[in-house]
């Protein structure tokens, strides 16, 4: 049941044009952040080998060019989630969800799946670009490979929080408004340096697997701040009359 | 299958309050296999509330539903197998063409693959949706819409189906269509059928339960033989109306007046007039008490 709503949720996000053009602008974004970088580095190099920087390609291309991914997907997934759970009530489908032998949870557990799904392409060609560089340099394989599971914990956070929000308000645009700022919020909350905001931060708790690094601390801050917001909408579902 | 005359659907004490609102309160419902019940009331009255819990759309603040014995809201998988529910716009996804609107529902009704393409294909014949199949539902006219919801709501075969203004913005030939499938389908579920429209009581219910601000303000057991008085721009003989199908006796009133005694519900009455070429100019349904149950539908509460 979890798949058969997973299939549906993925091709209403790229059965119409609307989610293929916001692939699409969200790649040429990242690909002009890449060049950008590349560009800097390039101007940049030959000092840094004067000074023999252990900085390399991997420091000062990929990690921020990643970062900016992870930025873009908090975009994106607003975009393409906002009418998740929002449209059904709005049209008047979530009478057809709640009326079938389907718990609120599986209900939940196959939108953000298909969600998630969703945004996986925009991981995968981030993660395509980065690993590009590979024709001219040699990036760390066990880095990029953190760095991709950094990214798809990061499109799972974003699709339950946008999720959640969704199952809030009757408006899409509402959903989406509420989700970027909820996201955003998460990624510059610890701008001032303040230490204890720290512990919210998303942009925190993601460089470590953009180094390289995959801890067990930053595995569980993902897994609470997404496990919360889809068991709130579930709580949601449940309330308006889904069974558990 | 349970027999015919067992209770599908029973609700008790069903309350829902929103905030200081009450939507519905001391709701109570027994509805059998072979019977359509009409729930009446005009907008605003807790129709649509009364089915969206009826449905498990929406949590009762307090009471229960039960489909078939099984309790809708601490048995929901159970209970809403045996459930098929068409809200007032037909769920359709419309960037998905009918079969997939279709075969999506059958396997949200726990259907397997085959077993969903067998039962679109079993619906759409019922439907006369056949032709339709690859079309995109945001191209479907509002009739063919309403058809295709409730073919969502009856594709997993449900014992109890709850339908909500079924023939709203219907032209009246579709509405009549529609009324005819519902009568076919009442006979082996049970129908519950909500709505504003006194011509969808008389064709197809015979109980129906009166709402106003959320409260039962009348049960009524209509009469099995309703009548209606009809003019005829080219009248009959008295006799050659009595040997219509389903007309019991017609008595002159003049000026092209009759008064009918039906045998069943008239809405086929129209087609079998126009058939002879009589030419009805004038229907008033004077069965039923249908006169009276609209008084009771817009009086001010008590």
């Amino acid at each position: 049941m979890i798949l058969v709503l997973a299939r549906r949720e993925l091709w209403e996000r790229y059965g119409t044009s609307r989610g293929w053009l916001a692939l699409a602008a969200a790649q040429l974004l990242l690909a002009w952040l890449l060049f950008t970088q590349l560009d800097i580095y390039l101007k940049i190099q030959p000092r840094l080998t004067s000074l023999a920087s252990p900085l390399g390609v991997a420091d000062l291309v990929i990690a921020p060019t990643l970062a900016s991914a992870a930025l873009v997907l908090l975009g994106l997934a607003p975009l393409l989630g906002m009418g998740s759970i929002a449209d059904e009530v709005r049209s008047g489908r979530l009478s057809l969800l709640l009326s079938s032998p389907l718990r609120a949870s599986s209900l939940v557990a196959g939108k953000w799946l298909g969600l998630f799904l969703a945004l996986l392409p925009a991981v995968l060609l981030s993660m395509g670009m980065a690993a590009a560089l590979g024709l001219a340099t040699h990036p760390d394989p066990g880095r990029l490979a953190a760095s991709a599971l950094g990214l798809g914990l990061v499109a799972a956070l974003a699709a339950a929080v946008t999720l959640w929000l969704s199952s809030l308000v009757e408006q899409p645009a509402t959903a989406a408004g509420l989700a970027w700022g909820a996201l955003f919020l998460l990624w510059f909350v610890d701008n001032g340096g303040n230490q204890a905001l720290a512990l919210f931060s998303l942009r925190s708790h993601l460089q470590p697997f953009l180094e390289g690094r995959v801890g067990a601390g930053a595995l569980l801050w993902f897994a609470i701040l997404t496990v919360a917001p889809l068991t709130l909408a579930t709580l949601r579902l449940w309330r308006l009359g889904g069974g558990r | 299958m349970s027999a015919k005359g067992d209770i599908l659907l029973q609700a008790r004490n069903l309350e829902r309050r929103d905030g200081p609102v009450v939507r519905l309160r001391r709701f109570d419902l027994e509805l059998r296999r072979g019977e359509a019940m009409g729930l009446l009331g005009v907008n605003g009255a807790g129709k649509s509330t009364a089915l969206a819990l009826l449905g498990g759309v929406l949590r009762p603040t307090r009471g229960e539903v039960r489909l078939l014995g099984h309790d809708l809201h601490r048995e929901p998988l159970r209970a809403r197998r045996f459930l098929g529910l068409l809200p007032e716009r037909p769920p359709l996804y419309p960037h998905l063409t009918l079969d997939e609107n279709l075969d999506f529902a059958a396997r949200l009704r726990g259907l397997s693959r085959k077993e969903a393409t067998h039962a679109r294909e079993r619906i759409k014949k019922r439907l006369g949706l056949i032709r339709l199949g690859r079309r995109l539902a945001g191209r479907l006219s509002r009739g063919t819409a309403q058809r295709a919801g409730l073919g969502q709501a009856m594709i997993h075969d449900p014992e109890v189906l709850i339908l909500d203004e079924p023939t709203a913005g219907l032209d009246p030939a579709q509405a009549h269509e529609l009324r005819i499938l519902l009568r076919e389908l009442a006979v082996e579920r049970a129908v519950l059928l909500a709505t504003h429209l006194l011509e969808d009581v008389a064709a197809l219910c015979r109980r129906v339960t009166l709402l106003r601000e959320g409260r039962v303000v009348l049960r009524e057991r209509l009469d099995s033989a309703p009548r209606a008085k009809v003019r005829f721009l080219r009248p009959p003989p008295d006799e050659a109306l009595r040997r219509l199908p389903g007309v019991a006796a017609a008595r002159s009133l003049g000026d092209g007046w009759f008064e009918l005694r039906l045998e069943d519900a008239p809405a086929d009455l129209a087609e079998r007039v126009a058939s002879h070429g009589w030419g009805m100019a004038d229907y008033l349904s004077s069965g039923h008490d249908l006169e009276r149950l609209v008084a009771a539908m817009v009086e001010p509460a008590p």
